[in-house]
């Protein structure tokens, strides 16, 4: 289930601090971020864990016709902590990993066909177009970040992070805000 | 590799500096670009710095949550940046996994791409006394696929030359330097840079574990024997009331 934002530590940025920041992103190379040009949102399940589930908002970017990375953050907003990377490859060269390998991987057709995965803001012609091939892609999601726990730093040791295959796994309060169905029931009964 | 994973090597088709597969298409940069102009991509424009950093010919981007909190972008080697009054608050088995940058700015090891070094020496006068972490999920170095584990990423020897010549800068020149104007800091926590003091390094492996399923099944047959459970309660006080009730001495008559 999400656990509330808490605050990164630290004191806010400072005037000479963004000075420089601002020095360095105007003559600097930023080519591999320019790459970056797809907004994809789903959810990801701790490999272990399907009870523990995390809102992934993954921005991609294109290394070939055949794989994509991304960095994934735990929200849209310009404040979104970075949680975790995922790659994304077809299933031609996922045919051509060794069979340890593959276990790391998840399948994405079920994400994109039951609409947990969609491209916020895209225009519906062209999210309609990717994401016929993402739902023929393979994943391989770690994330460093646990935010669901509540930590306020990317504490621990890196996560392998699976996805959703069916219906009946997404947890509905993280969905759709809901209530659970036994606080529902106290609420009926009481 | 550090990990104790074997899974990695290269997969048919590397070899030549990219990941395997096919170009990209006009089709899909023409989708690409579709999706760029109509979303907002606010966490990546975030990113402000290019580092170079020799971690295995490591460049990084960064992106600043806080001045305390850095992160980067490079897919293959995230790592995260935070001063030393962040540090201090972790567990100490925490601290374990990150490790110092004051060797890496104070030697030159850790330049800025195209930035002349006097604007960019009051941002290295606070990374020296930072602390970073950061995990390599692609070994870039066998020119494979992503694969494998992943590895707690080290600086590592044998790439300067090739590194200063790519970028034209001189890395000598920076440590003559920085050796005089960038202070040292006044304390390194000894728990950072783990290998250090102890002579060992780390691994973590992918092991099978039970997994912790969401059951709606499991869970609705709770939710019904709760209700239940309920159920019979309710009218177990009820019924219990009424039968004190018809007993009771006092009468209406």
């Amino acid at each position: 289930m999400a656990a509330p934002k808490r605050q990164v530590p630290g004191v806010p940025t400072q005037t000479g601090t963004g000075l420089v920041e601002k020095a360095t992103s105007v003559v600097q190379s930023f080519a591999p971020i320019n790459k970056i040009h797809q907004h994809l949102c789903a959810f990801h399940f701790y490999a272990d864990d399907m009870t523990r589930q995390v809102e992934a908002h993954h921005f991609c970017a294109h290394q070939n016709e055949e794989m994509r990375q991304c960095l994934i953050f735990d929200s849209p907003a310009p404040d979104a902590r970075l949680i975790g990377i995922e790659y994304i490859i077809s299933e031609n060269l996922f045919l051509t990993l060794p069979d340890a390998e593959k276990r790391l991987w998840h399948t994405h057709e079920y994400e994109v066909k039951s609409g947990v995965l969609f491209m916020p803001g895209a225009p519906g012609q062209v999210q309609r177009q990717d994401l016929e091939k993402v739902s023929k892609t393979y994943g391989k999601t770690i994330h460093f970040w646990q935010v669901d726990k509540g930590d306020n730093l990317p504490l621990g040791l890196p996560q392998v992070m699976m996805a959703l295959t069916r219906d009946g796994q997404l947890e509905e309060s993280l969905a759709k805000g809901k209530t659970t169905p036994l606080t529902l029931l106290h609420f009926f009964i009481f | 590799m550090a990990s104790s994973d074997r899974s990695g090597g290269a997969v048919p088709g590397a070899g030549e500096g990219m990941p395997p597969g096919k170009p990209t298409t006009l089709g899909q940069k023409v989708l690409d670009k579709g999706a760029q102009m109509m979303q907002s991509l606010k966490p990546v424009k975030r990113f402000h710095q290019h580092a170079l950093l020799l971690r295995s010919m490591l460049m990084t981007w960064l992106a600043k949550l806080r001045p305390t909190l850095r992160h980067s972008s490079q897919p293959g080697f995230p790592p995260y940046i935070i001063t030393d009054r962040i540090f201090k608050t972790l567990p100490a088995e925490e601290q374990r996994l990150w490790h110092s940058h004051a060797y890496e700015i104070k030697s030159g090891l850790w330049a800025s791409s195209q930035v002349p070094e006097m604007v960019y020496k009051p941002d290295l006068e606070n990374m020296v006394k930072t602390y970073g972490m950061f995990w390599c999920t692609w070994c870039t170095s066998t020119k494979d696929i992503t694969s494998g584990c992943v590895n707690l990423g080290m600086v590592m020897p044998g790439f300067v030359q090739r590194r200063d010549h790519k970028h034209g800068i001189s890395t000598p020149d920076l440590k003559e330097t920085r050796l005089i104007e960038i202070p040292e800091p006044e304390w390194i926590n000894p728990n950072a840079d783990y290998w250090k003091q102890h002579g060992k390094g780390f691994t973590i492996d992918v092991v099978l574990a039970e997994m912790k399923l969401k059951s709606t099944i499991s869970m609705n047959i709770v939710c019904l024997a709760y209700v239940g459970f309920l159920f019979l309660l309710f009218h177990g006080v009820i019924g219990r009331c009424k039968h004190d009730q018809i007993s009771s001495p006092i009468s209406d008559k």
